[in-house]
Parts: structure tokens; C-alpha cells; sequence
């Protein structure tokens, strides 16, 4: 079915294609300035047969095509040390997915030129959510917006010409019922002025929603052969993420969540024991406040 | 804590899915149709002697466009084994009312693609489910014995639109052609999720 805007432009492009095919567009004008009209036709034939084209294309389209806006803000935080919040916003009701194990979909990825004797961490990624789809598919993605940490080192002298600003080119897939791939290009500042207090709330709160080391004795463990069994006091609820590089577990999907303060997992046999337990556990506590630990556990059966 | 007693029995009614088929175990039988009406069972294919290959298959997630459409890479793979007793089926599980359902849109895929292998329909999900296949695509080879040699990834690069440097699924086809061992028996596979 062709929307009335379709079939205005559709039309727009007959009448602009009828005067163009009748030739010279005005006998009367002199010969040169009847080329730079006509070309002026072409270029504009040419935009409005792309946009029917672009607008016929979409007809057939089942969903508005999604976007991810990307943004980024950066916080000095000692001379040559920076921060840089990436914000990436999936649209309503669809998801990205995060770094860790996932049955489908990718995480996004960043592509960047750093300049020469610049330096970059790892991007630290939050706590996503689990999604369980029917096939036993789990993934653990972003269902809102989400901010992932990078620490950036730059070289003395960096700023002698003023800020710099970069270009960023991040790959995501966004999906929902379906998925869909697209990039988004960035712009990133960096800047010596001193952050506003927005900003350094908005790295307080990123820094919340990363996963931390364990603290001191609170987690607790044991091995066999085929299970690990990890216990946290005071806990109502337990979940764990594995990491990409996690040892094989039977069943992520039925392991991975319990209500209490015990979480027994299954490993599948013939694992590579030389590979630990790795993943982020989530604690919601009897206040339904939450913990988010980075877990690292050598195999131990 | 709703969210948890829901996930919990979603998770139990999936349990049947969970299992799926690991290199060493039998394969399980099934018999469908394809887009032009020809049954295809397993077990005859293998009584047969022909080695198997199974691609879950979705015309519409990007992963399958990547192989089927921006690159050959399936019908390339086949290209190179099917004078060597080796059958390709793709297998399409969506369900009704989900993305890459239906014959029609099926059978154009078929023509759009250019495919010179079948698809089968699996609309309610039951071979996926018995396969434990997980995404489009997912890639499963079967041996005349009726085991499972391969299960896994079609290559080495989950992006979208990158091809691997390694095709696994060629290299595990190699290895049984030339009566090895499949060296790398199980891969992680990668792709939009399997619309049961």
C-alpha cells in the first residue's frame, strides 16, 4: 500500500521527469545557463528519484528501522588520564546485547583511530539482563540505554592546539522479534575544562552499574567433580553471567538464576579444566538493592 | 521475583530444548517437506550413505543474508562436496506469525538465493528443538552411521557481515571425506536466535 507522501513524490518525480524529457528546459535562456539548468534538473531528479525510491522501499517494510544514537562524554580525570562515557540507546522495545556469553546476537563494537601515543582500555560494560527465548536461547542484553566505561591515556602536549575532537564508529544489532545490524558514527571531544557536575554524575552512576571485585570473604565456594556451589550471605536472589570464556556449563538457563543465598552450577564433562569459572554474579539483597561481582574461579573439582 | 518465578518456568517447559545433539550422539530422525512439496527423511538419506548436512536456515535474519545473499558461502560450501555423497538440507523452525515464516516467502528465498539445495519447513519447531539448534545458522554434520560429526558455526567470524578465515563446516566435511576424525567437532554458533 503507498502512502500519500509516496504517491506525491512518485508524482513529483513524473513531472519532473516529463519536463526534463521534453529537452532543452527553456529554448529561450542562452546556452549556458540552460546547462546549469540543466543540470540543476538533473541534481534534482536525481534527489527526488532517490527519495521515491527510498520511501517506495519502506512501503514494504514490516518496522520502522531502528537506530542506535551514540554519544560520548569525556571527563579528565588527571592530566593525561580520561574517561570517556559511550551512551548507546537502543530503541523502544528492541535490545542490544552485551559482552558476555550470548546463544545469539553480538555485542556492539566500537572502531576507532586513536592518535599516535594514545591509549585505550577495555570498554567496561554493565550488568545486562537475562533473555530467555524458547530453545533454551539465553543471552544477557540492554533492554534501555546503557553506558559502557573506557579509560583513555594521552600524551603530554596533547591539547597544545586545543581540544580534539575524534571520530567513532560503532556496529551494533538491535533486535526485538527480529534483528537488525546498523552503525552509527560519533563524535567525541576531548577537552582540559574542567567536568560539570552533570557529567561527573553521570560517571557515578555508570561506575554503579559495572561489576566490581568480590569483596574480602564474602563469596563462598566449593567444588566437585561436576558442580561449583557458591554461597552469599544475606542474599535473596542470585544471578550468574558467564563470560564468553567461561568453563561449559550444563545448563546456564536453569543454573544460572535461584532465589536464596546459594547457586549450585554444573559443568559439563569434558570441559577444559584449565579454564575457571568467569562471569559477573548479581546479589539482590533483602533491601532489593543489588551487588554486581566479578567472579574469577580456577576450576577446582 | 515474578520476573524469576516466570523465567523459572519458562525454563522448565524449555527443558526438552535444552539437551540438543553434542558430536558422538545419534542424530534424531525426522522427515519434512520442502517448498516444493518432496519429503525428505533423514534415515534415508543415510541408509543411503550419504553424509548429511543440516543449516537452520531464517531468509530474512541478517546472519543468513550475509551467507546466502552479500556472499555465497553456503552454496560455495556445497559446491565443493556434493559430488562426494554429501546432502545439504536447510531447515527453516520459525513458527507461525514469526520472522522467516511461511512457504511463499520461503520458496523465494529459495529462488532469490539461488539455492541449489532444499528448504524444509518445521513450523511447529520440533526437529529444531530435537537438534537444540539455536540460531540462524546453525550448522550440523551427520555421519552415515547416524552420528553427529559437526556442531557448530559455519566459519570463524560472528559479525555480520565479515566472512571467517576458517569455514569449520567445510574443514569438518574435509576430514570426514578423507575418513579422519573431525578435529574441531563442536563450535559455538552464531546468528540471530532460531524463531521457535
Amino acid at each position: 500500500m503507498l502512502t500519500s507522501e509516496t504517491k506525491d513524490r512518485i508524482e513529483s518525480r513524473k513531472i519532473m521527469l516529463s519536463i526534463y524529457c521534453s529537452g532543452n528546459p527553456s529554448p529561450h535562456l542562452p546556452k549556458e545557463q540552460a546547462m546549469k539548468t540543466r543540470t540543476g534538473f538533473l541534481a534534482v531528479l536525481f534527489t527526488v528519484l532517490l527519495a521515491a525510491g527510498l520511501a517506495a522501499a519502506q512501503v514494504d517494510m514490516p518496522y520502522e528501522v531502528p537506530h542506535v544514537p551514540v554519544a560520548a562524554t569525556t571527563i579528565n580525570q588527571l592530566d593525561e588520564t580520561f574517561l570517556v562515557l559511550w551512551h548507546l540507546s537502543p530503541p523502544e522495545d528492541w535490545h542490544l546485547y552485551s559482552d558476555r556469553l550470548n546463544d545469539s546476537g553480538f555485542p556492539p563494537a566500537l572502531t576507532l583511530q586513536w592518535p599516535e601515543g594514545w591509549s585505550a582500555g577495555p570498554l567496561q560494560w554493565p550488568m545486562g539482563e537475562r533473555h530467555v527465548m524458547k530453545g533454551g536461547i539465553l543471552d544477557h542484553v540492554y533492554f534501555e540505554s546503557v553506558t559502557l566505561l573506557q579509560e583513555i591515556q594521552v600524551p603530554p602536549n596533547s591539547f597544545a592546539d586545543g581540544d580534539v575532537t575524534l571520530s567513532a564508529r560503532w556496529d551494533w544489532l538491535v533486535c526485538r522479534d527480529i534483528c537488525v545490524p546498523g552503525f552509527t558514527q560519533a563524535e567525541i571531544v576531548f577537552s582540559r575544562s574542567k567536568p560539570s557536575h552533570v557529567d561527573l554524575e553521570k560517571q557515578a552512576k555508570a561506575w554503579r552499574a559495572l561489576p566490581h571485585p568480590v569483596p574480602e570473604g564474602r563469596l563462598e565456594f566449593a567444588w566437585t567433580e561436576s558442580t561449583v556451589t557458591l554461597l552469599v550471605r544475606d542474599t535473596e536472589l542470585m544471578e550468574f553471567h558467564p563470560a564468553t570464556d567461561c568453563i561449559r556449563l550444563v545448563d546456564a538457563i536453569v543454573d544460572g538464576a535461584r532465589e536464596g543465598d546459594t547457586l549450585t552450577l554444573r559443568v559439563r564433562p569434558g570441559s577444559d579444566i584449565s579454564t575457571s569459572l568467569r562471569g559477573v554474579l548479581q546479589l539482590t539483597k533483602p533491601d532489593g538493592s543489588f551487588d554486581n561481582w566479578t567472579v574469577d574461579i580456577p576450576y577446582g573439582g | 521475583m515474578k520476573f524469576l518465578s516466570f523465567t523459572l518456568l519458562f525454563c522448565a517447559l524449555s527443558m526438552p530444548a535444552l539437551a540438543g545433539v553434542l558430536p558422538g550422539e545419534e542424530a534424531p530422525d525426522f522427515t519434512l517437506t520442502d517448498t516444493v512439496g518432496n519429503e525428505h527423511q533423514l534415515d534415508s538419506y543415510l541408509q543411503d550413505g550419504k553424509i548429511v548436512v543440516l543449516e537452520w536456515f531464517n531468509p530474512d535474519c541478517p546472519f543468513i543474508v550475509k551467507h546466502h545473499k552479500k556472499n555465497k558461502t553456503m552454496n560455495e560450501a556445497y559446491a565443493k562436496v556434493k559430488e562426494q555423497d554429501v546432502v545439504w538440507l536447510a531447515i527453516n523452525s520459525s513458527a507461525k506469525g514469526k520472522q522467516g515464516y511461511g512457504l511463499e516467502r520461503n520458496q523465494k528465498a529459495v529462488k532469490d538465493f539461488e539455492m541449489p539445495f532444499p528448504v524444509l519447513l518445521d513450523p511447529t519447531g520440533e526437529v529444531g528443538l530435537s537438534y537444540g539448534a539455536k540460531t540462524t545458522p546453525h550448522m550440523f554434520v551427520i555421519t552415515p552411521d547416524g552420528t553427529v560429526a559437526y556442531n557448530g558455526a559455519i566459519d570463524d567470524n560472528s559479525s555480520v557481515a565479515t566472512l571467517g578465515k576458517t569455514n569449520h563446516l567445510l574443514a569438518a566435511l574435509h576430514n570426514l571425506l578423507q575418513d579422519n576424525d573431525v578435529k574441531i567437532a563442536e563450535t559455538k554458533p552464531y546468528g540471530c536466535s532460531v524463531k521457535y
